[in-house]
């Protein structure tokens, strides 16, 4: 169905995205998502704990909103746990590719030619664990720009450097 | 008298009063759910003095704010630059070299007619610089200033010209001989859109959103007028109609007639308000594109900063020969809809006028399409489904068993249609230059972008997509985004690789 042969170039010889070979994120970022549900759950079950003793919620209710939430939270910590493995980033000569998402898999490829502006960050959680936040910005709406969480130093550096490097723009 | 630009300057003086108007009604509409409480006649009747005087007292305030906001709003032309200081306690500087400068749209709104000034907004290219708004200049004061503003880019054209078509290139320089310092115009109105066309436009649009407007003004009236009812005459309008059945049939009749009507007056009198005397003008190489009753705007669409073209045609639209045509441009801020430029009522002659001019392409083109699968009806389906039930259990409780399965079933026989005229119409294809995503479902929906004004590919796959090999296909663009749902995957990964090496190989910026 889909076939280029009016045109001059063979639409197998071009270069091909998911052949890519992904790099995953600094393995410590896993520690600091662990760490943030970790941290929620606890202040959840606190509350529900409160609740029950404090207000006395009637019980359909209460059972109710404790299998929502059981719900959501497993919903998340799957998503957090089995799409960790599913996060990647890839660079090639002209683009850079990041991916994740274990329920909803997002690929996103952005080509250094349209990156307007890059920025690595750290948060303070990010500071104990060394970890950075690189973010790649382009005139797009702000869902299709990059931000690739959890990366080591060297990594945030190189792909800095990469994009600098083949793209004209302003530092930061 | 020629103003003088270069020393700091405020507004037209009349401008005080443009300013606390508009910002009158902001910060009305920002908070408007503040006079809700104003619909219980208890407030009202306790309160009343209060609620006057504390407005009364909040306009005086908004008056002494907008007044020094028009002290302080003061800005002028220095070495090749436009420089602004506004601010009410805290002052904010911008200055804006010439050469960022994208466009400059003159517009008028109702208090700015009334007034006899027009409102100046300066769009730049850079991502965080903000768009600049003048509120109050008067007319002659902002020709001038939008001449001064564009002398340099005018200059810039005529050298860039070399490289664009021959006709542009030969008449800009025999204009640019006279060397006078205005800048080259060649005027010719393209299509002007006559009141019967814009009637036509008005019939053939889309009238659920007058539905929805109608329907909610008619809720408002209908709660105020019971109100008002009960409390004066102590009638109560459920008993004395729905005791009688025929009288309640005639009603419920000729309330749907009612309601039917005022959607078809609504409808196209939004059209006409919005679109009256729509004219497009070729200025040099870009058009001007003016309309509106109340709010006339005036824009210019740039061939570089044109990113969308959208051509909407329905069935009606087809039997009077006309299409809507929208074009979005590059903007700093995200793209609401009402930014897109629209030039209704078009024939196909000017659509290929049109569309050349922007793309250096015929209409229509070529395309490869890939088109989506049939198992996006599940994901239609699911919000319709639940909506038919929701509708069937409101039924239930107010008409019984019978009619709760006959319409919801009714109704989902017809969203059955609608989301299969969806899928059918849902696809995508591309060919050397552009990119053509189709849409639509009863009307027909097809934007064009250029391979090279792509920013960024995303495919994103659910859980059940990761399985059945299947692909939402996302493009982002400098204004918005376009999703394409449920196609083949390694249809998708061709489309994305092909796209890419465009975008990467081609020398063509986004803007």
């Amino acid at each position: 169905m889909l076939d280029f042969q009016n045109n001059t170039l063979n639409i197998d010889d071009l270069p091909r995205f998911e052949t890519v070979k992904g790099h995953p994120v600094a393995p410590a970022y896993l520690k600091v998502l662990r760490i943030i549900y970790a941290f929620w759950v606890i202040v959840l079950v606190g509350v529900l704990i409160v609740l029950k003793f404090k207000a006395n919620p009637p019980a359909p209710f209460y059972y109710t909103l404790i299998g929502v939430l059981t719900f959501v939270f497993s919903l998340l910590i799957i998503e957090i746990e089995r799409g960790f493995q599913k996060r990647k980033f890839g660079i090639r000569e002209k683009d850079i590719i990041f991916q994740k998402g274990f329920f909803v898999f997002k690929e996103t490829i952005v080509p250094y030619k349209r990156i307007q502006h890059v920025e690595v960050k750290q948060t303070l959680v990010f500071k104990i664990f060394k970890l950075f936040t690189l973010k790649v910005y382009t005139a797009g709406s702000s869902a299709g720009d990059l931000s690739i969480k959890g990366l080591n130093q060297d990594d945030a550096d190189k792909i800095k450097a990469q994009i600098l490097k083949v793209a004209d723009i302003d530092e930061n | 008298m020629k103003t003088d630009f270069s020393i700091p300057r405020r507004q037209n003086f009349r401008g005080i009063l443009v300013v606390f108007l508009m910002d009158l009604v902001k910060s009305i509409k920002r908070n408007i759910y503040v006079f809700l409480p104003l619909l219980s006649s208890k407030i009202r009747e306790n309160y009343l003095e209060v609620v006057i005087i504390g407005l009364i007292l909040l306009v005086i305030l908004q008056l002494l704010y907008s007044y020094k906001s028009y002290l302080n709003f003061k800005f002028h032309v220095q070495d090749q630059r436009f420089f602004l200081r506004h601010g009410v306690f805290n002052f904010t500087d911008t200055d804006i070299p010439f050469d960022r400068i994208q466009n400059i749209n003159i517009n008028q709104n109702l208090i700015q007619q009334a007034l006899n000034v027009v409102g100046f907004e300066i769009e730049t290219a850079g991502q965080n610089t903000a768009e600049i708004k003048i509120k109050a200049l008067s007319r002659e004061d902002a020709l001038a200033l939008k001449e001064i503003l564009l002398k340099n880019r005018a200059e810039d054209n005529v050298e860039n010209s070399v490289s664009n078509s021959l006709e542009d290139r030969t008449e800009g320089q025999i204009e640019n001989a006279s060397s006078e310092p205005v800048i080259p115009h060649r005027k010719r109105v393209l299509f002007n859109l006559s009141l019967g066309e814009l009637l036509k436009v008005g019939v053939s649009s889309n009238y659920i959103k007058g539905l929805g407007l109608v329907l909610f003004f008619v809720s408002t009236i209908f709660q105020y007028l019971q109100e008002f009812f009960d409390n004066f005459y102590e009638i109560n309008f459920e008993n004395t109609y729905l005791t009688q059945a025929y009288e309640t049939f005639a009603f419920v009749v000729g309330f749907i007639i009612f309601l039917l009507a005022a959607t078809f007056i609504v409808t196209i009198g939004r059209t006409v308000f919005k679109y009256y005397d729509l004219k497009v003008t070729k200025v040099d190489k870009d058009y001007e594109v003016e309309y509106g009753l109340l709010k006339r705007i005036n824009q210019v669409i740039k061939k570089s900063k044109a990113q969308v073209f959208e051509v909407e045609e329905n069935p009606i639209k087809n039997l009077f020969k006309i299409k809507n045509v929208f074009i979005s441009q590059a903007s700093s801020q995200e793209l609401q809809d009402k930014k897109k430029i629209g030039v209704v009522g078009i024939s196909d002659e000017n659509i290929n006028i049109l569309f050349k001019s922007l793309f250096d392409l015929s209409y229509p083109q070529q395309f490869i399409n890939i088109q989506s699968s049939m198992r996006m009806m599940f994901r239609l389906m699911i919000k319709y489904f639940v909506l038919c039930i929701l509708i069937g259990l409101g039924l239930f409780t107010m008409l019984g068993l019978t009619y709760s399965l006959i319409l919801p079933i009714l109704l989902l026989g017809v969203f059955t249609f609608i989301s299969f005229k969806t899928i059918q119409k849902s696809h995508i294809g591309v060919n050397d230059d552009l990119i053509e995503v189709h849409s639509g479902s009863i009307h027909t929906n097809k934007k064009y972008i250029a391979t090279h004004k792509v920013q960024s590919i995303a495919i994103k796959r659910n859980w059940f997509q990761q399985r059945n090999n299947h692909a939402d296909l996302i493009i982002y663009t400098a204004s918005g985004l376009e999703r394409i749902g449920y196609l083949k995957y390694d249809e998708v990964v061709k489309v994305v690789n092909y796209l890419n090496f465009k975008v990467e190989s081609s020398a063509l910026g986004w803007i």
